[in-house]
């Protein structure tokens, strides 16, 4: 029986590993690896050494050579590495270096791979038990420390000339560049770090150095756009880089290296550059470049003086020119003779159409960016609240909406005219007095709907329901009512006809009378007047009066009688005609029936006295009755004015072809009331004055102060203004001046 | 017309009779040194004009009893600036010019401008403050120890609340303000030297239209205004931009400078 033979340490390694495995592995990587021989060493070869080394490892001791083996597989390694592969790399360099190291690389791969599995015995064991590095690392160690630390100066200079040469154009051999990156990633050994520390760190260095050189090229020879042009393409290379042969790691740090040079250091030149910064291709509608400089500079940290501040900055002060060229036209359009009234549609067409380009704008080139919002609004703020002349702003908005909605105002289709109010409410949106144009949109939408001069109902809802989207239902609630009291109204005209049906008694004799009731407090104050009313009217409202009294006890009504229109039946000599009059000039033509068959002549005197109308509206009445293009009255003297001491007759030579006439007369000039938008502010702050103050109990000056100003909505008063209702409110007790705090309040209970 | 009865504590010239219902009375006050500064021998001159008085009230004797039945008008049942006025030559003291008979009035915790009730008159027993605490409720006693109502005692705190006292008690019935020449000479002799700016405020009162109304909020802040801010032309400690004064003052302060650019 044969038993195991033992292995003496130098006969084993010697003739069995060294000679069999060692020397065959050594020499077949150094003459070159046949690629047609897929395994180096063929499973029985393998075995064989494997077992071998297995038997000296498990041989009882003292011939067990666990501890020589580990060490003699050190040596080897370490052996080869610095007779053969070191010498063989130090004498080459630059891309010749790179290739010899790729493939000695190469090759220490795979000695380490069979080594390892040579002796992988050593693996299982020894190498735990004595926690040592195992094979593996061992061989990578040697590696690093033999061959790697000696040449790695040279080989990351010469990555980094590859790489310059790169940007410069100019072909590489990138798969080169690549198996160094590999092998720098694993001389980490499970981290980046000599990767970062030997390679990364000098590349972001030389890289800085490129672009600082290349970017001042850049600045000298080109204008904006076109360096911006040359800095997005630098800038997708580098990416295109890292993806192709960098590690992963590398893309936002190097990235960073050259925005910073190209981008951020380069920032405030390129923005401000004259005839091609960013005003420039503003004002010349450069689009594709105003989105590439958006672009560009949003991936460069934002602050006061980089990234996309300082351009929305300037996108801002472009606006904002912009808005005051149009305004300062408007002024001299004024001064130079034009006439000063209350419609400009061509000035808030510009404004519209100013607001709509840079909206476009923003939301196009600029993503819509939060910052560049922003810029357009407060570039608006800065210059929509600039009044020239007599009329504010506000009052030509309102009167834009005016023509708009008027019926033989502006001819639009339904979705201009929705697009013309969309776009008036944003532009009303940057209006610090939002409330004067409530006010003065109020009376315009009264006169309107009065005179039955609304073009269409859903057109005057749409308009209000923007505005309440806006601004919440309480800036909108008036004009809603006023809508909805004409919508009932014919409910309620029904009603009353058959109210008046229901009982002979109630008759509104001849005369087919129907009634609108207005509710105070949505409309507009209309001036009372007291007329004295023929007879036939009088009798009407007397039955009304009776009506309206049964249904509603507690409310009491007014009537308006400048306000409303009669149709009056009026005989001259055989022909009839239909005058369709306002209710005023009915009064007046009725007081010229014959008395006694007996046609009167009457002074103005006598004409005030019978209708006790104030001269503002008698004067306008005879004025459209004796002086207009249908004069149902002749004056004497015959004048295009009416005087106080002129005398008015029935025009018996009066004639014209149409049956049906309308004597339009000239309105009263009512604008809206400046005193009441005052009025309407003060109790307007007092209240917030006094909610903050009852919900805060106590509150330093200037936080009330700025408490206020959030809290109020439609308009911006001054601090002093806040100040001098603070004081009305300490004299009616509602607060008092904190006694133990200076510059405070306390809310008095 | 009808002076306000706070010019009854300021110098006027002229008496004028009584009118009811009112506390319009206003007194002619003696030509009294002011008692701050002198002790006058009180001689009771028999042809002083002396106000009409109610009838069958007791003749007062100098020195006689603090009865508030003595000095109280019968018909409207509290002591009226008349009965001050009375009291004050009884003390021997002027009363358009000294203030403590305002603080007098102020210990009493008077409520209504212009009078004592009967229930504030009888404090004069029980306020600690008063020369009478503790002591025989007569004139003389009131009138040993009056200068120990002197303001100038008060430091500025306890000053604070005399101060506001003074313009509460010197307005006409339930309004809630003083005129502007009742202002103009009542505020120097109230704030005396605590303030610094009393002579170019009143040049700037001075400027205010005759029907100017100065409020309690005013007054009051004027007070605190003088402990706070510095002297002109730096009033140092008002600060034009967070200045939460009175509006007035932000105007005086405004008055001032441009005065002193222009000279």
């Amino acid at each position: 029986m044969l038993s195991p033979k033992i292995i003496a340490l130098e006969e084993g390694w010697n003739n069995e590993i060294k000679a069999k495995a060692i020397d065959v592995l050594e020499d077949m990587l150094n003459t070159g690896l046949d690629k047609n021989k897929p395994r180096l060493f063929d499973p029985k070869e393998y075995v064989q050494t494997y077992t071998t080394c297995y038997n000296m490892c498990t041989q009882r001791s003292p011939y067990n050579w666990s501890e020589q083996l580990y060490q003699r597989h050190g040596e080897t390694i370490c052996d080869y590495l610095s007779k053969t592969v070191l010498p063989a790399l130090k004498q080459k360099s630059g891309n010749a270096l790179l290739t010899e190291l790729t493939v000695r690389w190469s090759n220490h791969k795979i000695m380490n791979k069979w080594m390892r599995l040579f002796f992988m015995y050593l693996d299982r064991y020894y190498v735990k038990h004595h926690s040592l590095p195992t094979l593996d690392v061992a061989g990578l160690k040697h590696f690093k420390t033999l061959v790697y630390n000696e040449v790695k100066k040279d080989v990351v200079n010469a990555m980094i000339a590859l790489i310059d040469a790169e940007r410069d154009q100019a072909l590489i051999d990138r798969a080169l560049v690549k198996n160094t990156v590999e092998l720098l990633e694993a001389m980490g050994m499970g981290s980046l770090d000599a990767y970062v520390t030997d390679f990364e760190d000098q590349l972001l260095a030389s890289t800085k150095e490129y672009y600082a050189r290349k970017s001042q090229e850049w600045v000298e020879s080109d204008d904006a756009p076109a360096y911006l042009a040359k800095a997005e393409v630098a800038l997708e290379a580098e990416a295109a880089r890292v993806a192709h042969y960098l590690n992963g790691a590398s893309e936002p740090k190097l990235l960073r290296v050259c925005e910073h040079e190209i981008l951020e250091l380069r920032e405030t030149v390129l923005l401000e550059k004259e005839g091609s910064g960013c005003r420039a291709l503003l004002a010349n509608d450069r689009k594709a470049d105003l989105a590439r400089m958006y672009r560009l500079f949003g991936r460069v940290p934002n602050t006061p003086t980089h990234g996309l501040p300082p351009m929305a900055a300037l996108v801002r002060a472009h606006i904002e020119q912009m808005g005051n060229d149009i305004i300062d036209r408007r002024e001299a359009r004024l001064s130079e003779g034009a006439k000063d009234s209350n419609q400009d549609p061509a000035f808030v067409k510009e404004l519209l159409a100013l607001h709509d380009k840079y909206l476009a704008v923003v939301s196009e080139q600029f993503g819509g960016n939060a910052l560049f919002q922003k810029a357009l609004k407060e570039a608006f703020v800065e210059f929509a609240n600039r009044d020239v002349g007599k009329h504010t702003n506000a009052e030509l908005m309102s009167s834009f909406c005016d023509r708009i909605l008027k019926s033989g105002g502006e001819k639009l289709g339904d979705e201009d005219v929705e697009a013309f109010l969309e776009k008036t409410v944003q532009l009303f949106s940057y209006l610090t007095d939002k409330d004067l144009f409530a006010e003065i949109y109020r009376n315009q939408l009264a006169k309107r709907l009065l005179n039955q001069r609304s073009a269409s109902d859903d057109a005057e809802r749409l308009m209000i329901g923007k505005l309440k989207l806006r601004c919440g239902s309480q800036f909108t609630g008036k004009m809603e009512g006023m809508l909805n009291d004409l919508a009932i109204g014919h409910d309620h005209q029904a009603d009353f006809e058959s109210y008046v049906k229901a009982d002979s008694s109630r008759s509104t004799g001849k005369l087919d009378f129907s009634v609108q009731v207005l509710t105070t407090g949505y409309w507009p104050t209309f001036a009372s007047i007291d007329a004295h009313l023929p007879p036939e009217i009088v009798q009407c409202t007397k039955v009304f009066k009776d009506y309206y009294d049964e249904k509603n006890s507690k409310r009491r009504v007014t009537w308006m009688w400048s306000l409303g229109n009669a149709s009056v039946k009026a005989f001259f000599g055989k022909k009839a005609y239909d005058l369709q009059v306002a209710t005023l000039q009915a009064i007046v033509l009725l007081t010229f029936n014959p008395v006694d068959g007996a046609s009167q002549t009457l002074t103005y005197a006598q004409v005030a006295e019978r209708v006790n109308l104030p001269d503002e509206h008698l004067k306008r009445v005879l004025h459209s009755l004796a002086c207009g293009k249908y004069k149902v009255l002749a004056k004497t003297p015959m004048s295009s004015r009416v005087a106080l001491t002129d005398s008015f007759a029935v025009n018996t030579k009066f004639s014209c072809p149409m049956r049906k006439i309308r004597v339009p007369m000239a309105s009263l000039d009512e604008s809206h009331n400046p005193k009441r938008v005052e009025e309407d502010r003060t109790v307007a702050i007092e209240a917030a004055v006094v909610r903050i103050m009852k919900a805060r109990k106590a509150l330093s000056h200037q936080s009330l102060l700025a408490e206020v100003l959030s809290q109020l909505a439609f308009f911006r008063p001054n601090p002093k203004v806040i100040k001098r209702r603070i004081e009305a409110l300490i004299d009616r007790e509602y607060l008092e001046r904190d006694p133990e705090v200076a510059n405070a309040y306390r809310y008095l209970a | 017309s009808t002076p306000s009865p706070s010019q009854a504590l300021l110098a006027l010239p002229k008496p004028v009779s009584r009118q009811r219902p009112s506390q319009q009375a206003a007194m002619a006050p003696k030509k009294r040194k002011s008692a701050a500064k002198t002790k006058t021998a009180t001689k009771k001159k028999a042809a002083s004009p002396k106000q009409p008085k109610k009838a069958a009230s007791p003749k007062k004797k100098k020195g006689g009893a603090l009865d508030f039945d003595v000095y109280a008008d019968a018909d409207e049942g509290v002591v009226t600036f008349e009965g001050l006025a009375q009291l004050a030559d009884d003390l021997g003291i002027d009363p358009s010019s000294d203030t403590k008979l305002l603080a007098m009035c102020w210990r009493l915790g008077a409520e209504k401008p212009g009078c004592l009730s009967k229930e504030e008159w009888a404090r004069f027993a029980e306020n600690r403050h008063l020369p009478t605490y503790g002591k025989a409720q007569t004139v003389s006693v009131l009138k040993a120890g009056w200068n120990s109502l002197d303001p100038n005692f008060l430091d500025n705190s306890e000053f604070k609340p005399f101060f506001r006292f003074c313009f509460e008690f010197n307005r006409e019935g339930t309004k809630r303000f003083l005129e502007r020449d009742t202002a103009l000479a009542l505020l120097p002799l109230c704030v005396e030297d605590r303030s610094r700016h009393t002579q170019l405020f009143l040049e700037f009162l001075g400027t205010k239209p005759e029907d100017f109304k100065l409020n309690r909020d005013q007054w009051c802040s004027f007070l605190d205004f003088s402990l706070a801010v510095g002297e002109a032309p730096e009033f140092s400690g008002w600060d034009a931009e967070e200045s939460s004064w009175p509006i007035l003052l932000d105007e005086f302060v405004e008055f001032c400078q441009a005065k002193l650019k222009e000279s």
